[in-house]
């Protein structure tokens, strides 16, 4: 560059950063973000960093949930790969096996021995799944004035009625003036034994 | 088309599902502390009982007419609202949940009356809860739907506004305050009156540009969307928070520096997790403390804004962050009544799973002490600060359990 142009202004030889001397170790462009994702692509970009080392990014496992991981979903790096590896399926789960829409499911304690032949015994979490439409001979969570009660529903010519399933009780009939109604059924109930 | 579900009566709703007794008589839920009203049933809504009334003010009505009461149950709340956000999203193409009891949808039937009833019945059957549904081309009028399908009996609880006859519309659109329209709070309302804008029809029929000359754009984009021009998409991705505000009165007065250092602590703890869950970072943080200032003397507040060095999210540095500035502000001989911090100048955290070291100082301390008490119980890691049962902890004399979220409290049955 002569220094004729010098004396009149403009670029001078050598000014401003040098190229790739910025955060990024190469030579950058100016683009349009939009503003709430400035950040995200930010740190998009520190986190995938170029540099010249070899060491690999740390892994971090997340301990917030607990991840289901599929069993030999993993690949042997060097070697015979793991024949099972086409048959894998995923772990079993109870939440699964024991209920069916989580929005309408709920869980309500036995109190009592009125459903001992029934296999629920006092103490024993029921399953009530309030999505199901209750039919004759289904465990069924009434309430009767307010009250609780899981029990049988059954049908006489006089209409439906409640049924426990151990003959020291008696059967419920429902008084027309009484409140009742059926909130859900009963659809699997659960013990711990220690 | 655009629906907006709402539960009736939401909290007096989620009481009556788990106690059968409470149907049919007037009841009503608390706020915090066992302060204000927040919740009525119908019945205690005819009785007189006002949205918000202190409770106080209201014992007399209440005692006369043996409503039932209720301190506030949260976790439950929280529970039910989420059964009925998710069957909505299982019952539309898109949503935007609005707040812990309505959810605007985007809909696409052939029959949208019916549809609404359907969603009626379902959320009903299947999670045990009344709603509300209206129907509209816009989010303002699907709005104004709905609340007409909760004023109105007539309509039996939805309201499609493309087939509901326009006369009745129009007679209704007389009849309803402007100020029962989405966006307009009491303000808004006084300076729409003053100009003789007095129902939702007189500002139907707004001239739009003048509206915006007047007011502001949000006002031009309500009258557009009153005339079924949509200027309000379906969100269904939140924008970030711009703060985090966690403050209580307390059940009693505060009158020791150690246990206002509790309840701050308690508080820094539940701001610095909804900051980690929101994947948020901050960097400022306001303390405040006051007295009671209906049995006071003289009103006494005080606060401080804290700036930390970077943006965190660790419950470590904001904690140290509050005590340095509640030694600085706190009073010996005040009678405290309530206090809280407010995060500001939120930050998305940095997203990326693998990087370690980018990660803010403290961040994986803080997610570990969270998914060990998520695993065990609330207070099974606390800072030195805090106590068992705090003697702030809120005054609430009659909650119901907590049917849903604790295996100690399920619901019972004979």
């Amino acid at each position: 560059m002569s220094n004729k142009k010098n004396q009149r202004g403009g670029v001078r030889k050598g000014a401003g950063r040098k190229k790739g001397s910025g955060l990024y170790a190469e030579s950058t462009k100016v683009v349009r973000i939009p503003i709430s994702r400035i950040s995200e692509v930010k740190s998009f970009l520190l986190g995938t960093k170029k540099t010249n080392s070899n060491v690999v990014n740390f892994i971090q496992p997340s301990i917030r949930k607990p991840f289901p991981i599929t069993l030999f979903s993993y690949k042997v790096p060097a070697g015979f790969p793991s024949p099972a590896d086409d048959h894998a399926e995923s772990r079993l789960d109870l939440n699964e096996y024991l209920i069916n829409q989580t929005e309408s499911t709920f869980f309500v304690r036995i109190k009592g021995d009125s459903m001992i032949d029934a296999g629920i015994l006092d103490n024993d979490i029921v399953i009530v799944d309030r999505s199901k439409s209750a039919a004759i001979n289904d465990i069924v969570l009434a309430s009767i004035d307010g009250e609780f009660t899981v029990k049988v529903l059954a049908k006489n010519n006089k209409g439906p009625y409640l049924m426990p399933a151990n003959k020291e009780f008696k059967p419920i009939y429902v008084a027309e003036s009484s409140q009742f109604e059926i909130w859900g059924v009963v659809t699997g109930s659960v013990r711990k034994f220690k | 088309m655009i629906a907006l579900v709402d539960v009736n009566n939401f909290y007096v709703s989620c009481e009556r599902l788990f106690n059968r007794s409470l149907e049919n008589v007037p009841v009503v839920v608390l706020s915090n502390n066992d302060g204000c009203i927040i919740s009525r049933s119908n019945e205690a809504k005819t009785l007189g009982i006002k949205m918000g009334m202190p409770f106080f003010k209201a014992q007399n009505l209440i005692k006369k007419n043996h409503v039932h009461v209720y301190s506030s149950n949260y976790p439950l709340y929280a529970d039910m609202s989420n059964r009925v956000m998710q069957l909505l999203a299982h019952l539309s193409q898109d949503q935007e949940i609005y707040s812990i009891d309505e959810s605007f949808l985007k809909i696409n039937q052939k029959n949208y009356l019916l549809y609404g009833q359907y969603i009626r019945t379902t959320i009903l059957k299947n999670v045990g809860l009344p709603v509300c549904v209206g129907i509209a081309p816009t989010k303002t009028l699907a709005k104004l739907a709905n609340y007409m399908a909760k004023k109105y009996p007539m309509f039996n609880g939805v309201v499609y506004f493309s087939e509901t006859d326009p006369k009745i519309l129009t007679k209704l659109m007389r009849e309803i305050s402007v100020g029962e329209l989405w966006g307009v709070g009491v303000r808004l309302k006084k300076r729409l009156n003053k100009l003789g804008i007095l129902t939702v029809h007189d500002l139907k029929s707004a001239n739009a540009k003048w509206m915006k000359q007047i007011f502001s754009v949000n006002m031009e984009r309500m009258v557009y969307e009153l005339n079924d021009i949509q200027c309000y998409p379906i969100e269904s991705i939140k924008p970030d928070q711009k703060q985090i505000v966690c403050s209580r009165s307390f059940g009693q007065k505060i009158n020791c520096y150690e246990d206002m250092a509790d309840a701050i602590a308690t508080f820094v703890q539940r701001a610095s997790i909804k900051l980690r869950k929101q994947q948020l970072t901050a960097k400022q943080m306001t303390l405040f403390m006051r007295n009671n200032p209906f049995s006071s003397k003289r009103r006494i507040q005080h606060f401080i804004r804290l700036q930390h060095y970077d943006y965190t999210d660790s419950h470590q540095q904001l904690l140290r962050l509050a005590m340095h500035g509640l030694e600085k502000i706190y009073h010996q001989g005040i009678d405290y009544h309530k206090s809280g911090i407010i995060l500001g100048d939120l930050r998305r955290s940095i997203n990326l799973n693998h990087d370690y070291s980018a990660r803010p100082q403290g961040h994986h301390l803080s997610n570990t002490i969270d998914a060990i008490r998520d695993k065990y119980h609330a207070n099974i890691i606390m800072s030195g600060w805090q106590s068992k049962d705090g003697k702030w902890n809120m005054k609430q004399l009659n909650k119901s359990l907590k049917f849903t979220t604790s295996w100690q409290e399920l619901l019972e049955a004979s």
